[in-house]
């Protein structure tokens, strides 16, 4: 079933076939419940949230445009968007940007080799960041991965609003920046 | 708005943080600029790679099973925390019809001068009265149509359905796709001046799930 690819797998699991189904859980689960323990932050609450991600990739798979990305690039954006449903919930600011940076900037693995191109991208963005001053870095990843808006970020951050949507704005511009290559802007 | 203060804040627009007012404005900025939305395609790329940075985990034994379980029991596993988090969320699933019209217009004037604005923002609401978006309309024929959903909406594809009783009734605009309960559209519509028209999702299975009646 590896050898299946995610777009054959997403639409044999949306056309109601349990083992395109089962294989698509298997292959994603870790990246998944990967990603919302890393926003929620505990085992039992990510635990939830992967679930509801898979489900809803699972009821919505035909709403997948395969010109707007990668299977796996829209599974962790409805992961991302249930993880920070939940986040928001709770108390947004408590969230520890320094957590979020220790697990986001560690080394990669390498993942499946029709994971590569976007973990190639991936890993250019996580030394760009890595690169950011820290008051940048720690602004992007809060609005960013945890979905703080800049008025959040400047609560948790004890800082003006202003100056963080400027932090935002710049850490994404340098961003930006790193990640548009001449051969991409062509 | 100018290509500078809409690529000033692309950054905010494509993390989701972009408050609605300007997030309207950016939008209908976005529909007539091609370069300015080629900006804005580079910042969503982005904001799309950084999940990609969070590490793999594995979930507790048993998650396979239960996730299975979800899909093909037909019920649900009633899960802790989330099932009061996202009840909210939830609850949109069953909304069915609309009852209840809000109209937000911060720029509203009794009697539009010339130098009135030309954006009008209307608030898409449920059934039970609940915001669940927004639609911006530009002045001009067409029309500008900027439509944002971005709370309990049930993910899904929804027609437009445009309705004006003083011209011709109701007829399909476009199509919007929520995906993880946000979604957005842009495109342009025909509106009489003056007149009262109505936009509504309609599901697949012709129910309202939300509407927002605009004035131009």
């Amino acid at each position: 079933m590896w050898s299946v690819s995610d777009d054959a797998l997403l639409a044999g699991m949306t056309a109601g076939d349990p083992d395109a189904a089962a294989a698509f859980v298997a292959r994603f689960q870790r990246r998944v419940f990967g990603l919302a323990c890393t926003i929620v932050g505990d085992t039992r609450t990510a635990e939830d949230v992967a679930q509801e991600a898979l489900l809803r990739a699972w009821r919505h798979g035909s709403a997948y445009d395969p010109r707007r990305g990668t299977v796996i690039t829209w599974l962790l954006a409805i992961t991302r968007n249930v993880a920070i449903d939940v986040v928001r919930v709770r108390r947004p600011t408590a969230i520890d940007p320094e957590i979020l940076l220790s697990l986001l900037l560690a080394d990669a693995e390498a993942g499946p080799p029709e994971m590569a191109a976007a973990r190639d991208d991936a890993e250019r963005l996580r030394v760009a960041i890595a690169t950011l001053p820290p008051e940048q870095r720690r602004a992007v990843v809060l609005a960013g991965i945890a979905g703080l808006s800049a008025r959040e970020v400047a609560e948790r951050e004890a800082i003006p609003l202003g100056t963080a949507k400027t932090r935002i704005r710049t850490a994404m511009q340098r961003l930006r920046a790193v990640l548009v290559t001449p051969e991409r802007s062509e | 708005m100018s290509c500078g203060e809409a690529q000033e804040r692309a950054p905010e627009l494509a993390l989701g943080i972009l408050s609605g007012d300007e997030r309207s404005e950016v939008l209908v900025h976005l529909a007539g600029c091609a370069r300015c939305q080629a900006v804005v395609d580079e910042y969503t790329e982005l904001v799309d790679l950084l999940p990609h940075l969070a590490p793999d985990a594995d979930p507790p034994p048993g998650f396979e099973r239960r996730v299975a379980h979800a899909m093909y029991s037909g019920r649900r596993r009633a899960t802790r925390r989330l099932v009061a988090i996202l009840a909210a969320t939830a609850a949109a699933a069953t909304i069915t019809s609309v009852t209840i019209l809000r109209v937000i217009d911060a720029d509203r004037d009794d009697e539009p001068a010339a130098s009135a604005p030309r954006l009008r923002t209307a608030t898409m609401v449920g059934s039970s009265g609940q915001p669940v978006g927004r639609v911006t309309v530009s002045k001009g024929a067409p029309a500008a149509l900027v439509v944002s959903v971005d709370y309990a909406v049930p993910d899904g594809s929804y027609a437009l359905q445009l309705h004006t009783p003083n011209a011709g009734g109701s007829h399909r605009v476009g199509t919007i796709t929520i995906v993880g309960g946000r979604g957005e559209w842009n495109g342009s519509a025909t509106i009489p001046s003056g007149s009262r028209s109505t936009l509504a999702l309609v599901s697949i299975s012709g129910d309202t799930v939300c509407q927002a009646e605009i004035l131009i």
